[in-house]
């Protein structure tokens, strides 16, 4: 498996590693435009066959009253490739990036707090820390369901604690 | 906003109706203020938005025409024109005019980059480059330099290979002045430089010195993943193969599942010596060493990349010296020990497993399986069987199976699907079970059953199963993509749209996945169903031409060189799909058999646009194809067709089907329109002609060398006698109207058309009843829907010659005998319809609901399917 910066010739593979359970719904330009602005940002992971099984997208939150930070806009890896690290290996990708092309000192993301999986994930495994429950209100055909967001934040780790 | 206070008086009640999408009001506020000011632009392009906005886009461009007429040169009415243009996928004028504006205030930099910017939506890079240049002249900002170096170097990817290349020297001089000038500085303005050094041939040495300097080191381009990967690729082509080996390694000391990087440190080890040289050299010594180190590191957690270094490794001194057949066999039987259970274990092996031989693929599964047995009673262990499972599929260990064996196969198989579920009961919602392949795996156990026995049952048996897997993981996709192939063969096209439907297709995947969908998809006889699925997939392709520029736009704007190319093929891809072509051709059929008389029809042929109409060899040929074939799971031994191809109703849809249905309804069109005979008719004809003698295809068979059904082929068979029969009326018309000497007795004329209608009738006819067995399949709906297709274009044609001799001969009554023979015609085209409707009502009586014990299959069978046959 490797990460590699994301082209825009992975849009299509890479809306497939979704093609069912993201609940996004993107707009090809907020792939663009991170593309675009952030091309440091957004990596893919391919199998050994060059086939993309995973990629990370995110940006540089953009709040000139806050510090510099990250923010994760979506992290996808294919079902068949879980449980291998992958998603560790593309946060880290992305992050270092971010602490290098951007000096950000932090990232951070939202999760709906009924997935499960994914909080997991973003808790256990990479250590990120609920910072804030928002109520969010998605239209969902027949009414409307109340879901919470968590925001979950990390700090980015300088180079000296990555060599230890 | 104007800044003018009069004006931005007069403008706030528009701006504030447009702002919460009154239009309607916006249009009457304008109308007012232009009442008094008849010559106001901007109130003119306002109203133009207006209407834009509320859906009457040939007004909004009629006002546009007269604005453009009037030069107008004030950002905000060109900012508003502009916005309208492109909505209508518009961007020529737009050039002119801020070419105009800023030529009249050559001091105003927004105008003169607005101007640089409409030429970059046209993907105008000579008009770029000068503008950029003028702007760098008159702003001196250096990125304007950048554009203009980076405009000269998109005209120079548009050289052919092996041509100089001028843009390129010429990009490499203006670049080498940046930077000596100290004024390349950011990691995509180093980017630039290095596609325009690669872009060339031998300059790999100069990029890396490129890489390597002052620029790299400034730019920290070493600690970009890309350009790392970059650096070594050229030390590897410059042959530093010590530099090269030491990058690779020092990568994967840190990082060993880097399998791009794993690859080049192969090539550092297997490039510098010849083959023969191999067995005893330094370099594999080195190679086994390093591997093994790297393997010995994964303790804890293990991570794939040494172990597939290992294998990797091995296979190619296989590859290469051969002799080393057990120590591949012996680290994938070790592989599978260490990884079996992991989802992903079949495909990292599978590639090497198809290199095995026979045996030795025979003796990795008697090995595992021995080893596992059937033991599965925990969540690693179903994976692991699972796996075990594609393995020997894979090797053909269940190939060649009689009924029997597969309905066993497919009972434990199913067995072992049941009982997964109990520890799959607290799973969320999204998530899939554990045994959700061995229910896939099934499925295409039942697949080749049909395939062998031509029966339908196992098919439906198929569905009942997979319907029933899906309802215990609802967003299985893999599920349904062989559901949809499925019900399309069973002739149930609202379940395949059913199911469709759920999987929320979007975006790009329009462009990759619709063709699930929309494939032939007149064939089922739902036109409305058929037509919604190809509209909505469609909208891709607008979205892809209003945003994809303005992209391009932006990557100027934020100077993201490395993008610019990528965004412009991206682009190309969509904007040239062989899909879009494809289903555009499929809306045209529907489109046209929604049409419910004759002369309406003729009307909507009159109509028709033919711009994107093309059929020319270079069109074909320079579609590209975006369609994912490769997304259906597939276990399948390479020696057979994959899933995929197997659960194809009819061979895909390329070129040769896209030609057919863009010449049939050209022809008709000309017919429609009562054309003179010309040069382009005759083309038309030679390209019918020659696909009526194409040869019919099985549905698996390569589709590059046919790809039309013996159905579609007589499609063209009967249009190319009554496309004959239209050139001779016409050219016996003309020819009695100028009395010329060399005109024909009208009865030898008659007896032409009447020898051509006859040879078409004769194909009219349908060979053998159609039998029903309890379902409808596939191909008895594309044999009647096309009968009935072929018919509507007969009406048309039969319409036409009558026109012909009704308003283009002189002495109708001439061609009186030919009339009658029209009208015989006419007569067997309506039993021929006659036909269809017997069998239809026929196999409506046949496939009762109450006759199918599940209500499943109900749409295949309330004969909703069959309103496509109207009373002839």
């Amino acid at each position: 498996m490797n990460i590699r910066e994301a082209t825009l010739d992975d849009m299509i593979p890479m809306q497939n590693c979704n093609l069912h359970n993201l609940p996004e719904n993107y707009q090809m330009k907020y792939y663009f435009y991170h593309s675009l602005t952030w091309p440091q940002l957004s990596y893919v992971a391919e199998d050994e066959k060059g086939r993309i099984i995973g990629y990370v997208l995110a940006k540089l939150e953009e709040d000139p009253a806050a510090e510099p930070h990250g923010h994760i806009t979506s992290l996808s890896v294919m079902r068949t490739y879980r449980r291998l690290g992958v998603a560790e290996k593309l946060m880290t990708q992305s992050q270092n990036a971010m602490r290098d092309v951007f000096n950000c000192k932090f990232v951070s993301l939202h999760v709906r707090k009924s997935n499960r999986a994914a909080l997991q994930l973003y808790r256990d495994t990479l250590k990120f820390t609920v910072q804030d429950i928002e109520k969010k209100y998605y239209a969902d055909g027949t009414g409307y369901l109340e879901l919470w967001e968590l925001e979950c934040v990390q700090d980015v780790k300088n180079k000296e604690d990555e060599m230890q | 906003m104007a800044s003018n206070p009069d004006l931005e008086k007069k403008l706030r009640p528009i701006y504030d109706a447009m702002e919460v999408g009154n239009y309607k009001e916006g249009v009457q506020l304008c109308n007012k203020a232009l009442k008094r000011q008849p010559d106001l632009h901007i109130v003119k392009a306002l109203k133009a938005l207006a209407f834009e906005r509320s859906g009457k886009m040939n007004e909004a461009l009629a006002l546009c025409e007269e604005i453009q007429w009037a030069k107008p040169t004030d950002e905000t009415t060109l900012r508003t024109l502009s916005m309208v243009l492109r909505s209508a996928g518009k961007y020529e004028p737009m050039i002119k005019l801020y070419e105009n504006a800023s030529k009249v205030n050559p001091k105003n930099e927004n105008l003169a980059t607005q101007w640089f910017m409409s030429l970059a939506r046209t993907l105008d890079f000579k008009g770029q480059q000068q503008v950029a240049l003028q702007l760098h002249k008159n702003f001196k900002r250096d990125n304007y330099m950048f554009w203009a170096i980076m405009s000269i170097t998109l005209q120079g990817q548009n050289v052919p290979d092996g041509q100089p290349n001028v843009f390129y020297s010429l990009a490499e001089r203006m670049m080498a002045k940046q930077n000596t000038e100290g004024k390349v500085q950011t990691i995509e303005e180093l980017q630039l430089y290095l596609i325009i050094l690669l872009g060339q041939k031998d300059r790999h040495a100069d990029a890396l010195a490129l890489l390597e300097g002052e620029i790299g080191i400034k730019t920290k381009a070493t600690e970009n993943v890309e350009l790392r990967h970059l650096r070594i690729e050229l030390l590897i082509k410059t042959g530093r193969w010590k530099d090269a080996r030491d990058a690779t390694t020092l990568i994967l000391k840190e990082n060993s599942d880097d399998w791009r990087t794993i690859l080049q440190y192969f090539e550092t080890i297997f490039l510098p010596i010849q083959d023969a040289d191999l067995k005893d050299s330094e370099n594999l010594k080195e190679a086994r060493a390093f591997t093994a180190v790297q393997v010995n590191n994964e303790t804890k957690n293990p991570k794939r990349g040494p172990f597939l270094a290992q294998i990797e490794l091995e296979h190619r001194v296989q590859e290469k010296i051969g002799d080393n057949k057990t120590t591949v066999l012996e680290l994938l039987v070790a592989y599978f020990e260490k990884f079996g259970s992991k989802t992903c274990c079949f495909e990292d092996l599978s590639n090497y497993i198809s290199k095995l031989d026979k045996e030795d693929a025979k003796e990795f599964c008697k090995r595992l399986r021995e080893t596992y047995n059937e033991k599965s009673d925990t969540v690693k262990e179903i994976s692991m069987q699972i796996n075990l499972a594609r393995f020997e599929r894979f090797i053909g260990n269940f190939s060649h199976l009689n009924s029997t064996e597969t309905n066993a196969l497919v009972n434990r198989f199913w067995k072992l699907y049941e009982e997964a579920l109990p520890l799959g009961k607290d799973l969320e919602e999204t998530e899939r079970q554990y045994g959700d392949d061995y229910a896939i795996m099934a499925a295409h156990l039942f697949i080749d059953l049909h395939k062998e026995t031509k029966s339908y049952f196992p098919l439906l048996n198929a569905t009942f199963m997979l319907e029933h897997a899906l309802s215990a993981s609802k967003h299985n996709y893999q599920m349904k993509l062989v559901l949809i192939r499925v019900y399309e063969l069973l002739g149930a096209y609202n379940c395949a749209i059913g199911v469709y439907n759920t999987m929320a297709i979007k975006n790009v995947q329009h462009d990759t996945m619709s063709h699930f969908i929309t494939d032939r998809a007149t064939t089922f006889g739902l036109f409305n169903e058929a037509l919604n699925q190809l509209y909505s997939a469609h909208e891709i392709y607008h979205s892809n031409e209003a945003e994809t520029p303005e992209m391009i736009l932006q990557a100027y704007k934020y100077s993201t060189f490395s993008k610019m190319q990528e965004f412009i093929e991206f682009q190309s891809r969509l904007e040239n799909s062989l899909q879009k072509m494809i289903s555009d051709r499929e809306m045209i059929r529907l489109e046209f058999l929604k049409e419910d008389s004759v002369s309406r029809a003729i009307t909507w042929l009159q109509e028709l646009e033919t711009g994107n109409l093309k059929y020319e060899e270079q069109f074909s040929k320079s579609r590209i194809d975006n369609r994912d074939t490769s997304v259906m799971l597939n276990w399948n031994p390479q020696s057979s067709s994959s899933v995929e191809v197997l659960t194809r109703a009819a061979p895909q849809p390329d070129r040769v089907w896209m030609t057919l249905f863009t010449v049939i309804p050209r022809i008709l069109k000309h017919m429609a329109h009562l054309t003179p005979v010309d040069a382009e008719y005759e083309k038309l004809l030679s390209i019918l002609s020659t696909l009526a003698t194409s040869a019919p295809s099985s549905p698996d068979s390569a589709p590059a060398v046919n790809e039309l059904t013996t159905e579609e082929i007589k499609l063209a068979k009967i249009l190319v006698p009554v496309t004959k029969a239209f050139q001779i009326l016409y050219t016996a018309i003309t020819a009695q109207n100028s009395n010329s000497p060399t005109k024909e007795e009208p009865a030898k004329t008659a007896t032409a058309i009447k020898d051509l209608l006859t040879s078409a009738a004769t194909l009219l006819k349908r060979e053998g009843a159609i039998k029903s067995t309890g379902v409808i399949p596939w191909h008895i709906f594309h044999s009647l829907t096309t009968t009935v297709e072929m018919v509507a274009y007969l009406n048309v044609t039969n319409q036409c010659l009558l026109n012909l001799v009704a308003t283009k001969a002189n002495k109708k009554a001439t061609f009186k005998s030919v009339n009658a023979v029209i009208q015989d015609f006419m007569a067997q085209c309506r039993q021929a319809l006659q036909a269809v409707q017997t069998d239809v009502t026929a196999l409506r009586n046949v496939v009762k609901p109450d006759r199918i014990k599940s209500g499943l299959l109900y749409e295949i069978c309330d004969g909703s399917a069959f309103d496509f046959v109207r009373s002839p």
